[in-house]
This record gives C-alpha cells, sequence and structure tokens, in this order.
C-alpha cells in the first residue's frame, strides 16, 4: 500500500512537470508562435489578433492555468490549421494509433518469447550466431527504412496489400488488418530484437539456479523446465522493459505512420509540427506523454503483483 | 582471442569505410551533388553512376557521400555537447547528492518519461528547422540517459577507498572530482557515447525524413529517402543507397558498442 502511494505521488509529480516542460518549451524558446505562423510579412494588427486568439498576449502563468484547467475539463483547445477542436481531430484517429501499437505489442511478445527460448536453449551452438547476427540487424534498420522496404517488397513486388491506400476499419475489418499489419511488423522489428536478447539473457540468469537443478532431479523434461519453471520467472525481469517499449512503439509509430500514409495520432502529430499548428502540437504531446506515463505507472503496479518481492521492498 | 575483437574489428572497418567516404566527399565528388541533368534520370548503378541516378538526374553516389558528412557532423556535435553538458550534470548529481540530486534527477525523469522523439518535435516546432535545431534537439534528448551514466559512475567511486585516502591527504573536492572520479566513469560512459552515434544518426535521419531535420539543399540520407520512396519500384537504388548507408553506419557503431561492453563492462 505505501509503495503504491509512493508511486501514485510521483507519477502525480511526473505529469506536473511534463506538464511544465510542454508549456514552456513552447513558450520560453525564442520565437513569437503569432510570427512563426503567420510569416515575417504579416502586418502588427493581423500578428495581434492572433496573439489574442491563440492568448499569448497574456501573462505565462494565466496563460498556463487556462491551458492546463482547460485540458483536464477536456478542452484540448482549438486547432489553427484544421479550424475545429482538438477534441474532435482525437477522436478519429486515437483507435488508429492505439490498435497499430496493440499488434506491434503482439507480434512483439509472440515472435520474441519462442525466439528468445530457443537462443537460450541452444547457448554455444552454430544457430546461436545466427539469432545474433538477427538481432544486430534489427535493431540498425531505421523504422522508415524498413517501412519502405517492406512497401516494395510485400506490396508492389507481392502484391499482398496496396501501399498508400489505407482501409478504414469501419468499412472493411479484414482488410484493415491485412494493411495494418506490415506497418505494425516495421515498428516491432527492432523491438523484437532487443526483447529477444533480454529474454535470451534472463532466461541463461534463471537457468544456472539451484531450482532448476532441483526440478531436472526430480526428473522434469527439459521444455517442461524451461517453459514451465524458467521462462515464468525469466517474463518478471523482462515485464520492465516491456513497459519501456510503450513510448518505442509509440516513436516508432509516429514515423511509421507517416510512410504508410495510416490517419494516426502520429500523422495528426507530424502535420501539427510542419504546420506550426501550436495548440494542437502542445496538446498532442501531453496527450501522448500522459498516456505513456500512465502506462509505465500500470506495468509498475502489475509487476508488483506477479513479484511478491518487490512489494516487500516497497 | 581477445573478448570483442571480432566486434572491434568489423565495427572499425565499417565505420571507416563510412567516415573515409564523408572525408571524401570534402575534397572531391564523381558529380556536382546538386546538377540536374534531364537526360540522365532514374540510371540504373553502371561505372559512370555506381549507385545510379534520381528522378532529378543527379549523381546518387556523389549526394550519399556528402549526406554522411552531414549526418556525421550532425551525430558528432550531438554526442558532444551531451558528453559535456550531461558529465556535469551527473557529476554534480552524484558527488553533491541532496536537493541538488533531487532536482536534477527528478528533471531528467520528467525528461526522459516521454518519448525522445517529442522533445525532438517540440524544439523543432518552436524553432526554425535546420542543422544546429536537429543539434540542439537530439543532445536534449540524450541527455537523461548520460546523465544517469555519470551520476552511477560517480556515487560508486565516490566513497572509494582511494578517493578517500586522496581526501586524507587534502585533495580540494574539484580536484578528487575531476581527476579521481571522472576518469573512472569513462568505461561506461564510452559504451554510452558510441551507442549514441548509432542512436543520433537513427533519430537525425528520422527526422530529416519528416523534413524536419537537415534541409535542402544539403544532402541527407534521410531526406534521400523520402524522395526516392516515389519511385521505389522502378528505380530501388535511390531508396537502398542511403538507406543501406544508414544501415552499415548503425552496424558499425554498434560493433564497437559491443566489443567495448565485451571487454570493459561485462564480469561475465
Amino acid at each position: 500500500m505505501r509503495y503504491l502511494v509512493k508511486k501514485l505521488v510521483i507519477l502525480i509529480v511526473t505529469m506536473f512537470l511534463i506538464s511544465l516542460l510542454t508549456f514552456f518549451a513552447f513558450h520560453i524558446l525564442p520565437g513569437d508562435p503569432a510570427q512563426l505562423i503567420l510569416g515575417t510579412s504579416a502586418s502588427p494588427e493581423k500578428l495581434d489578433a492572433l496573439r489574442a486568439q491563440l492568448g499569448t498576449d497574456k501573462p505565462l502563468l494565466v496563460q498556463y492555468r487556462n491551458w492546463i484547467t482547460g485540458f483536464v475539463h477536456g478542452d484540448f483547445g482549438t486547432s489553427i490549421r484544421y479550424s475545429m477542436p482538438v477534441k474532435d481531430l482525437l477522436q478519429d484517429r486515437i483507435p488508429v494509433t492505439l490498435l497499430l501499437g496493440l499488434m506491434v505489442l503482439v507480434l512483439t511478445i509472440a515472435v520474441s518469447i519462442p525466439l528468445g527460448v530457443h537462443a537460450a536453449r541452444i547457448r554455444g551452438r552454430a544457430g546461436e550466431h545466427v539469432i545474433n547476427v538477427l538481432t544486430m540487424l534489427g535493431i540498425s534498420f531505421p523504422g522508415f527504412f524498413l517501412s519502405i522496404l517492406f512497401m516494395w517488397i510485400f506490396g508492389l513486388v507481392l502484391h499482398l496489400f496496396t501501399p498508400g491506400r489505407y482501409v478504414d476499419l469501419a468499412t472493411d475489418p479484414l482488410g484493415f488488418f491485412r494493411f495494418m499489419f506490415f506497418p505494425a511488423l516495421a515498428i516491432a522489428v527492432p523491438q523484437i530484437a532487443i526483447l529477444t536478447k533480454y529474454i535470451r539473457a534472463a532466461m541463461l540468469d534463471e537457468l544456472s539456479k539451484d531450482y532448476v537443478r532441483t526440478a531436472r532431479g526430480k526428473g522434469r523434461s527439459r521444455t517442461g523446465i524451461l517453459y514451465g519453471h524458467v521462462l515464468r520467472n525469466a517474463i518478471v525481469s523482462v515485464v520492465p522493459l516491456i513497459g519501456m517499449m510503450i513510448g518505442e512503439i509509440f516513436s516508432g509509430s509516429i514515423i511509421v505512420e507517416q510512410v504508410f500514409g495510416i490517419p494516426g495520432i502520429g500523422r495528426l502529430l507530424i502535420a501539427s509540427v510542419t504546420g506550426r499548428d501550436f495548440p494542437l502540437t502542445q496538446t498532442l504531446v501531453m496527450y501522448v506523454a500522459l498516456v505513456i506515463v500512465v502506462t509505465n505507472f500500470a506495468v509498475d503496479i502489475l509487476i508488483q503483483v506477479i513479484d511478491p518481492r518487490i512489494r516487500l521492498q516497497g | 582471442m581477445k573478448k570483442g575483437r571480432s566486434d572491434f574489428i568489423l565495427g572499425f572497418l565499417l565505420t571507416g569505410l563510412i567516415v573515409a567516404l564523408a572525408l571524401l566527399s570534402l575534397v572531391w565528388t564523381p558529380y556536382d551533388i546538386n546538377a540536374t541533368d534531364a537526360a540522365a534520370r532514374l540510371l540504373p548503378p553502371s561505372l559512370l553512376h555506381p549507385f545510379g541516378t534520381d528522378s532529378m538526374g543527379r549523381d546518387v553516389f556523389s549526394r550519399a557521400i556528402t549526406g554522411a558528412r552531414f549526418t556525421l557532423f550532425v551525430a558528432a556535435a550531438t554526442v558532444g555537447c551531451t558528453t559535456v553538458i550531461a558529465s556535469l550534470l551527473g557529476l554534480a548529481a552524484g558527488y553533491l547528492g541532496g536537493a541538488v540530486d533531487e532536482i536534477i534527477m527528478r528533471l531528467v525523469d520528467a525528461l526522459s518519461s516521454f518519448p525522445g522523439i517529442l522533445t525532438a518535435l517540440i524544439i523543432v516546432t518552436v524553432m526554425e528547422s535546420g542543422k544546429y535545431t536537429i543539434i540542439l534537439a537530439l543532445t536534449i534528448m540524450f541527455i537523461p540517459s548520460f546523465t544517469r551514466i555519470v551520476r552511477t559512475g560517480t556515487l560508486q567511486y565516490k566513497d572509494a577507498d582511494f578517493v578517500r585516502s586522496n581526501r586524507v591527504f587534502g585533495d580540494s573536492g574539484l580536484r578528487l572530482l575531476l581527476v579521481h572520479i571522472f576518469p573512472n566513469t569513462f568505461p561506461l560512459l564510452l559504451s554510452s557515447i558510441v551507442v549514441g552515434f548509432s542512436n543520433a544518426i537513427l533519430a537525425e535521419s528520422s527526422m530529416s525524413y519528416l523534413g524536419l531535420g537537415i534541409q535542402p539543399p544539403a544532402p541527407s540520407w534521410g531526406r534521400m529517402l523520402y524522395e526516392a520512396q516515389s519511385t521505389i519500384f522502378t528505380a530501388p537504388w535511390c531508396a537502398l543507397a542511403p538507406g543501406l548507408m544508414i544501415v552499415v553506419t548503425i552496424i558499425g557503431f554498434n560493433c564497437l558498442g559491443e566489443g567495448i561492453r565485451k571487454r570493459y563492462l561485462d564480469r561475465e
């Protein structure tokens, strides 16, 4: 319980700091938002009008207070470029990015666990080198290059999907998953490489412990020991890594959504940055940061539930 | 064989190759990197154009090796600035402890709790895009992890016997910090610097791909890939050349990092 309270306090402090960092980044760094949006040739009257609209003519602390109270009440401000409430812009896009992220997570875990266990099992044999080389390659391909390669190979050469033609979930669910599989794979590849390495290391660590010898002495099969005892303990030590991956997966999807033309949060974010749509960028950054921090919090709690040793320490 | 030797050899070969090409582009490129040639559009690789030409008839090889220079410059500047700032922060946090430590580490935690690319995007939104903005953005993005490493190292050696004995002999705090503690954090720091290079290259090329990094007419690998995307089916070399340059560079730095880790840090 004390652990939970402590974590909750840290969560709130972190959120507060993130809101400060996000807000002041937009207001302290050199450059006047109104000027950047309208360009250098804008008339002073127009600049003043836009400043009033953005609220940048008020003192900083008042601006911050207004922004935060709005945010807490679900009023995310109005986008300049789309001239519509940010909330409405988010509504259709959140499920798309969320599903993409979920697909990546499932794909990563489904591939890494058997691969990591296998790598631990064949330690010291030739096959281990193949896995080493593959994981090294996996972390060396930038997401956008992989995406372009996938579009070329799976889309244009093998015709497994049509590049550039996004399929809406509501109109054709099967087509949606078929299209989204490839961007999900492009984001998942480096994550798979990292997770496989960690699972292998965690498995080897566990395999050297006494309980493995005992289980073997009792006559359990190798596979039974690997999956029944060792993997369960190894998983506990990689759960924190999966928490960290949430952020990585989102970073990946910002870029990959752009390459594949997927109408999600990432693409909206890039459009807001290139279009200098300050209210939109500010809200998106804050929103995404919140989602990530809260997910990490949830993972921390989860670890606690599955591993009582940490609960005792806290 | 010494631990990690094969990683070092491969790492030095690959990074050496890329650095050599980047240096070569300073004094000589086969063609002018911005010279367009309507008659030589989308030519496949040949002796005249080793990596072919792009949709504007520009020589891909010349652009790719010049791109190496810009990318390596951004990466080196980023890692350099990060190392200096993070070392100061990490030493201060670790050595002084107390409130200073608490403030620095809470800020570092907040900064690293959201993806680095968001930090970079905020900075690019507020400032003009370009080489120096991207260096600033990436530096801020990398400060948390580097600071943690230096702080951990400092904590580890702050109360080590040799530091205590030097304190007894009257060494000042600053001398203890710079002469006795800081050099001991090098092996850990060095491996982060090398891995930092590959992360910086990944981040820079991603930002340039999005049009938010190095600005044209300066060639960058990320931008070249963006431009080549629409002709990937008819002229794959335009995308493969910069893409594989990125991959080779990153593998090179990762191998070096792995070598350092195996030789100096693993206690297996």
